[in-house]
């Protein structure tokens, strides 16, 4: 369920179904919506009057631009946000993480006082008994019925809030013309922040886009779903905060006119949207208010509970397993902290500043994997570019740094183009970052071609990539085999065993092959033992010398010059001209080398020598990161 | 039929229409420098276009054939003579058991292609004959002429 497919190889192409995609949208809409989009909406209003209009509409549209970023970032790529970060920059995904969760359950300890505080407008239920009540609830929903319960609870905020609009007969008129007056809204920069930050802040963005990956639905093909939900979901807090504004300055509008003491005593009151919806329709209206807080209370439970979750569930292995009951256990805790502190009122005052204080710093780090990726990530295919090479290659390149992430997409690229059936290819050579593609002119023309390669490009996404096969190559490490390896030792102050060990324990990517047949270009070795060249190459090395040189390492498939620190040597031909497979190694691949003694290394010599000897090979067990 | 290098020449090599399929392994296409005019010499004597040729470069080598066969000489002009006449290249011609070619001096271009009725009996290395001298395969024994070994077509 929680597997986290490499960008290009996602097999997701069944249509997605429409209450997940509802769910969605209505989980983010309700993780938005929770007790402190109430206050801050009703504050504002009755602070700012009519003119908030202008900010809150510019809100809406800047909420959409920036979730429409994120989801499509999130689906698109298969990754979820602290893995991207955690791509971008090692370790960056678990400092998101961590502040992610820690909001949440801040958060969530005042969602479970609001819910407490919805039940006692409504009933007059005691806090703690209330509190109880909704971390039960939260879990029930959670466990059996999230995604249609999300839109229910969505459905009646939106009612209760609009009955109060309506009854409060707001000035509607004087709200549109606050559209135009561009220039009262430096005066109103704190609220446009505030309330941006309570529509996409901290981990609200996330709750949708991680649901919809939980769901299965990812990849380019379901962009187009994807952007629907946003603008669903978007719609839905946007109109709900409407509504709310409206019902506000209705309230505030007493036979037309601006009531500055109704609007002082909402702003002064401890719940200010509660002292609105009071105002507006009195007992009703506080009941009502009740019930739209219980629904915006446990929805963001839920949503908080599970999308902070999402957040560790990648990282940590024991979170995946036990996602369901550590989702659980969240909303729990959340729930006994509230019953034992008590006080919902005060909580919420104390889980608004600390979720305040989460925000600015999550919103700073997440716009560094968020933004350039966005802008990257998204239309990473039709960023491909091709470049001719000749009358009868092209070569296209998919970007420009060495990176297994690239490497990976050229080798599902390769694998796409030789199951196409396009017709001319004549072969194909991957390299660190691109693509050589040799085609017979004869057959089709570099333009036609291109068309071809970009359409392929575009189905990446439904080819079946195998998993990478792992090479296994038996190496004799030290003494006459391997004369460096003592100076590579003592260069890093380790014993020639540690070194062994350090170069066995690595699963390399075989980024390339070139220089000469069989040579691998292969990434990922430990800088503990990378070692600089020899001062003076040697003459002649032996074929299946296995080197190191600056933080490469590598295996010499046939005699030749070279300057590389030499630790060992493997029996295994890597190239054997003769062979039906003449090269052992391919692009895409990962080789492990695994220390050996002499006995076995003249066993397999011999085995080599006979021609039966088979190298093992194996799927790699983890998927592609 | 077989031949007898007396000279080998600057360069010559043995090159067919090129390895095809090992770029992604490291090893290169190698193959004529111009597989238009190896292919037409090729055609001259009778063969495959992607038959074996003999690539010389700039000084051609001295062959005497020990058998009657029919060749074609293409690509530069480097002064083809059999048995001392100048002969035309684009053409087939019949050569005695006992006729020696000889290239005299490179008049127009660099690369020349000979060609012989029957291919060169070389052995296929990853699909090719094709002389791919870094890593010693393909060809004459891996390597360019050296000096006077027999060979056959």
């Amino acid at each position: 369920m929680s597997s986290n497919p490499s960008p290009g190889s996602n097999l997701n192409s069944a249509k997605p179904s429409r209450s997940v995609l509802f769910g969605a949208a209505f989980l983010m809409a309700t993780s938005a919506i929770g007790p402190g989009f109430l206050t801050q909406t009703s504050t504002f209003t009755a602070r700012f009057g009519a003119p908030l209009f202008l900010i809150i509409v510019l809100v809406i549209f800047m909420d959409i631009t920036a979730q429409m970023n994120i989801w499509t970032v999130v689906s698109v790529s298969g990754m979820r946000a602290q893995d991207i970060a955690n791509k971008l920059l090692p370790g960056l995904g678990y400092v998101v993480a961590a502040l992610v969760a820690l909001g949440g359950l801040a958060f969530n300890i005042g969602n479970v006082g609001g819910v407490a505080l919805g039940f006692n407008a409504m009933f007059g239920m005691p806090e703690k008994i209330g509190a109880v009540v909704a971390g039960c609830l939260g879990v029930i929903i959670f466990v059996n019925l999230m995604d249609k319960v999300a839109t229910i609870l969505a459905a009646i905020i939106l009612i209760t809030v609009a009955v109060v609009a309506v009854i409060s007969k707001p000035p509607v008129g004087q709200a549109v013309s606050s559209l135009a007056k561009i220039n009262e809204i430096p005066s109103m920069f704190v609220a446009m922040t505030t309330l941006l930050g309570g529509s996409c802040g901290g981990y609200i963005a996330f709750s949708g886009a991680h649901r919809l990956l939980d769901a299965g639905i990812s990849g380019k093909e379901n962009v187009g779903h994807v952007r629907k939900s946003v603008i669903q979901g978007c719609g839905t807090s946007g109109l709900v905060r409407i509504l709310l504004f409206l019902a506000v300055l209705g309230t505030c509008t007493v036979a037309g006119v601006w009531s500055a003491s109704v609007a002082d005593s909402i702003q002064t009151a401890g719940t200010p949207a509660a002292e609105a919806f009071r105002l507006a329709a009195g007992e009703f209206g506080y009941r009502l208010f009740g019930l739209c807080l219980f629904a915006a209370g446990i929805s963001s439970v839920v949503g908080a509970a599970y999308t902070s979750v999402s957040f560790l569930k990648t990282l940590i292995p024991f979170v995946a397993k036990y996602e369901r009951q550590v989702v659980v256990g969240f909303i729990t805790v959340s729930t006994l902290i509230m019953v034992l502190m008590g006080g919902a009122a005060q909580l919420l005052i104390i889980a608004g500043a600390v979720n305040g204080l989460i925000l600015p710093v999550t919103l700073g780090a997440r716009s560094v994997p968020t933004v350039p990726r966005g802008s990257r990530k998204e239309p990473v295919m039709a960023e491909v570019r091709f470049l001719t090479t000749g009358d009868t290659s092209l070569s296209a390149e998919f970007g420009n740094e060495i990176s297994p992430a690239i490497n990976a997409q050229i080798r599902a690229f390769d694998i796409a183009l030789s199951a196409s059936g396009i017709p001319g290819i004549v072969e194909t050579v991957p390299t660190y970052r691109s693509l050589m593609i040799h085609y017979d002119p004869g057959v089709i023309l570099y333009a036609p071609l291109v068309e071809k390669l970009r359409g392929l490009l575009g189905e990446l996404d439904q080819i079946q990539i195998p998993p990478s096969q792992v090479l296994e190559i038996p190496v004799l490490y030290g003494g006459e085999m391997g004369p460096d390896l003592d100076f590579v030792a003592q260069h890093h102050a380790k014993t020639p065993e540690q070194v062994v060990e350090i170069h066995t324990s690595t699963e390399y990517l075989i980024y390339m092959l070139g220089f000469t047949p069989g040579f691998t270009y292969l990434g990922g070795m430990s800088d503990e033992i990378a070692t600089p060249r020899l001062k003076t190459p040697r003459v002649k090395i032996p074929a299946g010398s296995v080197g190191i040189a600056g933080s490469q390492t590598g295996v010499y498939p046939i005699d030749s010059p070279g300057g590389w620190q030499l630790i060992g040597r493997t029996p295994v031909r890597m190239y054997d001209p003769d062979r039906a497979v003449p090269i052992l190694p391919s692009a895409g691949e990962y080789i492990k080398f695994r220390a050996i003694d002499q006995e076995e290394y003249d066993k397999i010599t011999a085995e080599e020598a006979a021609g039966i000897y088979i190298c093992k090979r194996y799927p790699r067990q983890e998927a592609d990161k | 039929m077989s031949i007898t290098v007396l000279n080998p020449g600057l360069m010559t090599t043995v090159q067919d229409m090129g390895r095809i399929g090992y770029q992604k392994f490291g090893v290169p296409v190698s193959g004529a420098m111009d597989p238009r005019s190896s292919a037409i010499a090729n055609i001259l004597a009778g063969n495959d276009e992607g038959e074996a040729v003999l690539e010389c470069t700039m000084l051609g080598p001295h062959l005497q054939f020990n058998e009657a066969n029919c060749i074609a000489v293409t690509g530069g002009d480097l002064g083809p003579t059999l048995d001392g006449r100048a002969i035309p290249s684009y053409r087939a011609i019949r050569v005695e058991a006992g006729q020696v070619l000889r290239f005299t001096a490179p008049r127009q271009g660099c690369r020349a292609f000979v060609a012989f009725s029957g291919g060169l009996d070389v052995p296929l290395v990853m699909g090719s004959r094709s002389t791919y001298m870094k890593a010693k395969i393909g060809g004459f024994e891996g390597t360019r002429f050296l000096s006077g070994p027999p060979e056959r077509s």
